[in-house]
């Protein structure tokens, strides 16, 4: 036996599986995409395309967040839609509807409902990018290529018993830290939807996906795409944004 | 025979408490399966009925898509051209009633709550010849012009917690996927009965549900009454026709009742009633059979003496056969009084069956609560010969064992 393989099976012996150098917990990845996802505050203005068998239908809104709390978003297009409004506050999620010039409050099984026709519910739309290591318990499944970006697989599984999605499978680019793609499971195991992401963008201190695309696998021939046309992270948000007031405003 | 006739009157009027009782049960017999016929004979007639009213139609106009996904009431497939429609077809012979609905699901909200649930745009003047809401409004009252008001099951109204007169908010998606409310006034509250509609159901002007769905001018159904129900199928062929020469029939289908999926649910309601009724039948047979029995074997002293007088054995089944039968009629008699006075009673009154039904579940079950009998001179007819039958039938063997007894055994035999 030569040097050269005599070294090699040392350092198989005493390096744990995975490669060298680059050895990261479950945990450190979760908190490492945390790190791209999470933000302080962010303005986005975002085309929604839903194609439903043959249709194609094109929405456009903007959409401001502030920590993990606060969402509002407004449709501009098409006119059926237009000034339809929601806010996402700490207490309660609320829907303002032009037609009607009346609030809606949802909870409970509505937040799970398709919102605006697409395959994103209210609760997906609105719901912030939440610290994912404080919410789920990870396990590292292995290694794998997704759309040739090699990414580590995580399995997520939540610390609250009443979450929609139970559990998550999360293929991480191993680079930049953006799950690439998501699947997410109820608790019985069933798939429920699959997000994928693409076009990622690089800003002054984070990765961000400009555009996502959610299946929901309840419903036939079904997907949604977000394009964010323009994003804006750590802006100075407009008083008075995230108030009903806001909500009800011409 | 003149003698035995006789005989046999002055025997049955001999014993008159023995042969009211025996005639009784024949009665009872009667009285059970007249009652029991005539009232499934209403239950089958109500479903078919309210199937019409509510579901079907005699004839009726839908896309096939509509159809094939009834389930999940797709709102984008729709009739369009309503009006167009209508004319071409009002101009056949034969119909006469026309309507045409939207139905979809959508979410009611409340000050508190939001339900998910089922609106039905209705046209509120002709949908009166199909399921007349009027009849069952418990508040409130029908639709009294066109404005945005809504008629609201009172089970719906209870999970919302609304009152007559509040505002409840409607949304849905539209047909291109847009979502729209519209707030509406709950004009009335009604309780028809039906499960599924009074805890699901609510019924705004077809204009409105049109704004809703951004589909103007069309619906998802027409429905048709006949004058004849007969010539469904016929009138059918007619509007497919229609369909074909405008180049509707890829998306469009017509739809005689006969034809309804809902209608081949019947058959197997129909026999499940037969069953009923063959059991009930039975019961009866078996009343009827134990009395005569009893009724001749008590007699066993007394035909010993009538034999040991020098009666054939011939003459004895002869006379208790006789005696069967004024027994048997009177029985008939008594029981077909009886049994149709009190069927064409309930025909009237109808029998309501609200509280019980209220704790069921079914999904689609089109059973009335109130049930209306529907006493036929064909029941009768039936009930007639089962007792006539039944009670010389049930006379035979112990008329036989008694004649072949030898007069001394039977003289033994101590006296009651």
């Amino acid at each position: 036996m030569n040097t050269f393989a005599l070294f090699l099976t040392v350092a198989f012996i005493l390096l744990p599986k995975g490669s060298a150098g680059q050895e990261l917990t479950a945990e450190a990845i979760l908190a490492r995409i945390d790190d791209n996802m999470v933000f302080e505050t962010a303005y986005s203005e975002i085309d929604m395309i839903i194609t439903i068998g043959r249709r194609v239908i094109k929405k456009e809104l903007i959409s401001y967040t502030e920590g993990t709390k606060n969402s509002f978003i407004e449709f501009l297009s098409p006119a059926r839609d237009r000034g339809t409004k929601m806010l996402k506050t700490d207490k309660a999620l609320k829907v303002y509807f032009p037609s009607a010039e009346r609030v809606m409050r949802l909870s409970g099984h509505m937040l799970k409902q398709s919102m605006m026709g697409s395959d994103f519910s209210y609760e997906d739309m609105t719901e912030n990018a939440e610290e994912l290591k404080k919410e789920y318990k990870v396990k590292l499944l292995g290694e794998e290529t997704f759309n040739d970006i090699p990414c580590y697989v995580l399995e997520l599984e939540s610390r609250d018993e009443s979450r929609t999605y139970f559990f998550r499978k999360v293929w991480v680019d191993k680079e930049k830290f953006i799950g690439h793609k998501v699947e997410f499971f109820a608790k019985s195991g069933k798939l429920l939807k699959v997000m994928t992401v693409g076009n990622i963008q690089s800003f002054r201190n984070r990765y961000y996906p400009t555009r996502v695309t959610m299946a929901d696998k309840l419903r036939e021939n079904s997907k949604t795409e977000m394009v964010i046309k323009t994003i804006e992270f750590d802006i100075a948000i407009p008083e008075g944004t995230f108030t009903e007031r806001n909500l009800m405003r011409r | 025979m003149k003698k035995i006739i006789q005989l046999a009157w002055r025997n049955i009027w001999r014993n008159w408490r023995r042969t009211i009782l025996t005639s009784l049960a024949v009665a009872f017999g009667m009285i059970s399966i007249i009652f029991s016929y005539s009232y499934l004979e209403g239950i089958t007639e109500s479903i078919y009925k309210n199937l019409i009213d509510i579901e079907i139609g005699h004839v009726k106009i839908v896309s096939r898509e509509f159809l094939r996904l009834e389930r999940i009431l797709p709102r984008e497939h729709l009739v369009y051209n309503l009006k167009e429609l209508e004319a071409d077809i009002s101009s056949l012979p034969g119909i006469s009633a026309t309507t045409e609905r939207i139905k979809f699901h959508l979410i009611l909200s409340s000050e508190d709550e939001n339900e998910p649930c089922v609106g039905i745009g209705i046209n509120p003047e002709q949908e009166k010849n199909f399921f007349d809401l009027r009849q069952h409004m418990i508040q409130g009252s029908y639709f009294q012009e066109p404005a945005a008001e809504m008629l609201i099951g009172d089970g719906l109204a209870q999970k919302l917690g609304v009152a007559l007169g509040d505002e409840l908010l409607a949304v849905t998606t539209d047909i291109n996927y847009s979502t729209y409310a519209l707030t509406f006034r709950v004009a009335g509250i009604f309780k028809t009965g039906f499960t599924f509609m009074d805890k699901n159901f609510f019924y705004i002007p077809i204009d409105k549900a049109q704004e809703l769905l951004d589909c103007q001018g069309a619906a998802h159904e027409i429905l048709l009454l006949l004058d004849d129900a007969e010539n469904a199928k016929e009138i059918s062929s007619r509007i497919s026709a229609i369909l074909n020469d405008k180049g509707l029939e890829d998306t469009l289908t017509v739809l005689a009742w006969q034809d309804n999926f809902w209608m081949s649910y019947l058959p197997f309601a129909e026999i499940i009633f037969s069953g009923i009724l063959i059991i009930i039948m039975l019961i009866a047979a078996l009343v009827i059979l134990n009395t005569m029995l009893m009724a001749v074997l008590e007699r066993t002293h007394e035909i010993g003496i009538i034999k040991s007088m020098g009666m054939r054995n011939g003459g004895v089944v002869s006379l208790i056969l006789v005696e069967s039968t004024f027994i048997g009629l009177l029985g008939v008699f008594i029981g077909g009084m009886i049994g149709s006075g009190l069927s064409l009673l309930a025909q009237n009154t109808g029998l309501n069956f609200t509280r019980m039904m209220e704790k069921m579940e079914f999904e689609f079950a089109f059973f009335s609560p109130i049930i209306y009998p529907k006493f036929t001179f064909g029941i009768l007819l039936l009930a007639v010969g089962f007792g006539l039958v039944t009670t010389l039938a049930a006379a035979i063997y112990p008329a036989r064992k008694a004649s072949r007894m030898e007069p001394v055994e039977a003289l033994r035999t101590s006296m009651k």
